[in-house]
């Protein structure tokens, strides 16, 4: 089959659709009037509510680390956890702003991958909820544990403290949209978003690609 | 232009163009539902975006942006949610599906199903080309270089092309 051949079957099917498509102008009415809210409010809503849960767990991580500030060690991990969750939420808060900065009628490889952007946002909060990941082996500590604790309470506690500050370095950048493509990346990702924030990084990694393509013929 | 002569005019825009955006909502959902709801969300965001649309651009430039991104975005949400909070009953655009076999018809049929195939991007890029877009609006239209649009609308043609000769043979 040509090319001609594949356009004819396109414009009977233009044809076929002039003659049969029916407006329902009532719809539209209602729509003009504001009467249908569109599915972009609940994706924000879905987001605020995100915000909001993440500010009442950075609340609840301050209330903590304020009533322990006697015993250094719990409240300066504590604090420490605090300022990672307060930085990514405001990361969050930020992609949250971006959303409303979204223009539908720009290009549309520029307007997904903004969008796209958004979307993945709760990996690049999670990405930094793992550098915490160390603080949480030292909150338990104390002066008497640290002054009398000996050297196999070293020895074990610095391996454990160690091998999770390399662990999450090594996480949060591995974690990062141009990695989808790693199997055990992917379904790491799938196992804490969900599979909505994986499509949403695997699109970014598309747009990207198509946006190159062809870039070395000019 | 005062409000109710701008409903008149997104009206009859809509009238003009209820086309576009039929083809488009049936390109990227298969249930009859999501179908709606994408018409619907794609006309809501045409009307919202109506006021600022800028006459010195085609118009047929806004509409398939604001139809090809609102379709894109919808087509990565998993399943339907009830997302609407005015959901509808009744479709803003309805089609009388009528019952054919004959050739053509499952040459339609088979060229909707290729295009079901497709990844977004390559889906809005066929779309835009079968409506025969010249490559600069279709550069405009997708925010990427014509010599791109060039080498990818060559590539999905050849597998088109390939897929037809199957059958046929």
């Amino acid at each position: 089959m040509e090319e001609l051949d594949i356009k004819q079957i396109w414009q009977a099917y233009d044809a076929k659709l002039e003659k049969s498509l029916k407006l329902n102008q009532k719809i539209i009415r209602e729509i003009q009037t504001q009467k249908a809210e569109s599915s972009i409010n609940s994706f924000r809503r879905n987001q605020v509510a995100g915000v909001v849960i993440g500010i009442l767990w950075v609340l609840f991580l301050v209330f903590w680390t304020i009533v322990g500030y006697r015993n250094i060690y719990f409240a300066g991990s504590m604090g420490l956890i605090a300022l990672f969750n307060i930085f990514a939420v405001a990361t969050y808060i930020r992609h949250l702003a971006l959303l409303s900065r979204i223009n539908i009628t720009g290009s549309i490889t520029n307007t997904q991958q903004k969008l796209a952007t958004i979307q993945s946002s709760l990996n690049n909060s999670g990405r930094i909820m793992t550098l915490q990941a160390p603080l949480w082996c030292t909150f338990w500590y104390n002066q008497q544990l640290v002054d009398h604790g000996g050297a196999t309470f070293w020895i074990i506690n610095l391996a454990v403290v160690s091998f999770f500050v390399i662990l999450s370095v090594y996480l949060y950048n591995k974690l990062t949209y141009k990695n989808i493509h790693i199997k055990w990346v992917k379904a790491f990702i799938d196992g804490f978003g969900g599979k909505k924030l994986t499509r949403a990084m695997e699109f970014l990694n598309d747009i990207e690609e198509y946006k190159t393509e062809g870039v070395s013929n000019l | 232009m005062n409000r109710p002569e701008q409903e008149e005019q997104f009206l009859l825009v809509i009238e003009q163009n209820k086309g576009i955006v039929y083809k488009i909502a049936n390109s990227f959902k298969k249930d009859e539902d999501d179908k709606k709801d994408l018409v619907q969300e794609i006309i809501l965001q045409l009307w919202r975006s109506f006021a600022s649309y800028d006459a010195r651009s085609k118009l047929s430039t806004w509409i398939y942006r604001v139809a090809l991104n609102v379709a894109i975005a919808s087509y990565r949400k998993e399943k339907r949610k009830n997302e609407l909070i005015t959901p509808i009953s009744e479709s803003i655009i309805a089609f009388d599906e009528e019952e054919s076999s004959n050739e053509k018809e499952d040459n339609l049929n088979q060229l909707q199903q290729f295009i079901g195939e497709l990844k977004e991007l390559d889906r809005a890029l066929i779309l835009l080309y079968l409506e025969e877009k010249s490559g600069k609006e279709m550069a405009e239209i997708l925010g990427i270089s014509e010599t791109n649009i060039r080498t990818k609308t060559n590539r999905i043609k050849e597998q088109l092309k390939q897929r037809f000769s199957k059958i046929n043979t």
